[in-house]
């Protein structure tokens, strides 16, 4: 066993362990440390991008609710004008109806109000052509008939009245 | 002295005339008469003087008719 580890072999061996642990102590400080240095910082600037990105796509998700809600009320707004306007149509509808029925019951009232006025007026109108022809009957039979002696009587009558 | 105007129509005889005159006098003195002829009144006589009118003629009793038919 002493013939197969030198003292060659031991001092070979120290001195690649010492090279390796120069190798590894330089590696860790010229190599490694940047290189980690590099990659936290790469992995703290790709954690601040995720984050960044999370934050805009939650900005956007707000944005979108909110637009939703904004549409969402807009439809609500539409649908309300909608049907505030067809109930505003229907009542105007509804009186605009009323109207022309209550001007239709009014002329047919004024009609009939009418009809009977022209009838009276056509009666009275009858009579008073009968009386003013009876009247001029009259005053020619009487034109023709009255004599002195009815004049006389008249005379007679009233200044007897008139002495009374 | 009293005025008044005899409106008579032409079937008159002038001696109803003179009654009508003589009556009036009678009732209301001395009055100076003048004669009128007018034959729409028909028959009878109207009296027209200071205090009034005497309408006694035919013709207004037609009228009184013609009011009371008319209404």
């Amino acid at each position: 066993m002493a013939d197969l580890i030198s003292k060659d072999m031991i001092a070979d061996l120290i001195i690649n362990i010492l090279n390796i642990l120069i190798l590894f102590f330089l590696t860790k400080a010229l190599l490694y440390k940047p290189v980690k240095k590099f990659l936290d910082v790469r992995k703290t600037r790709l954690a601040e991008e995720k984050q960044a990105a999370l934050d805009a796509e939650a900005s956007a998700q707000a944005r979108k609710a909110e637009y939703d809600a904004l549409l969402a009320d807009a439809e609500a707004s539409k649908a309300a004008l909608l049907q505030e306007a067809e109930a505003n149509a229907q009542e105007k509808a509804r009186q605009i109806l009323a109207e022309a029925k209550q001007k239709a019951e009014e002329t047919a009232q004024n009609a009939a109000a009418a009809a009977v006025h022209e009838r009276e007026k056509m009666l009275s109108d009858a009579r008073d052509e009968i009386a003013d022809l009876a009247l001029e009957i009259s005053a020619k039979i009487i034109g023709r008939e009255v004599t002195d002696a009815d004049n006389l009587a008249i005379a007679k009558r009233f200044f007897g009245d008139a002495e009374e | 002295m009293n005025v008044c105007k005899v409106t008579v129509a032409s079937n008159m005889s002038d001696e109803t005339y003179r009654y009508i005159c003589g009556q009036f006098e009678k009732k209301f003195g001395e009055t100076d008469f003048t004669k009128l002829v007018d034959d729409s009144i028909l028959g009878g006589f109207i009296l027209r003087f200071g205090a009034g009118v005497y309408d006694l003629s035919l013709a207004a009793q037609l009228k009184v008719m013609e009011k009371e038919l008319k209404t």
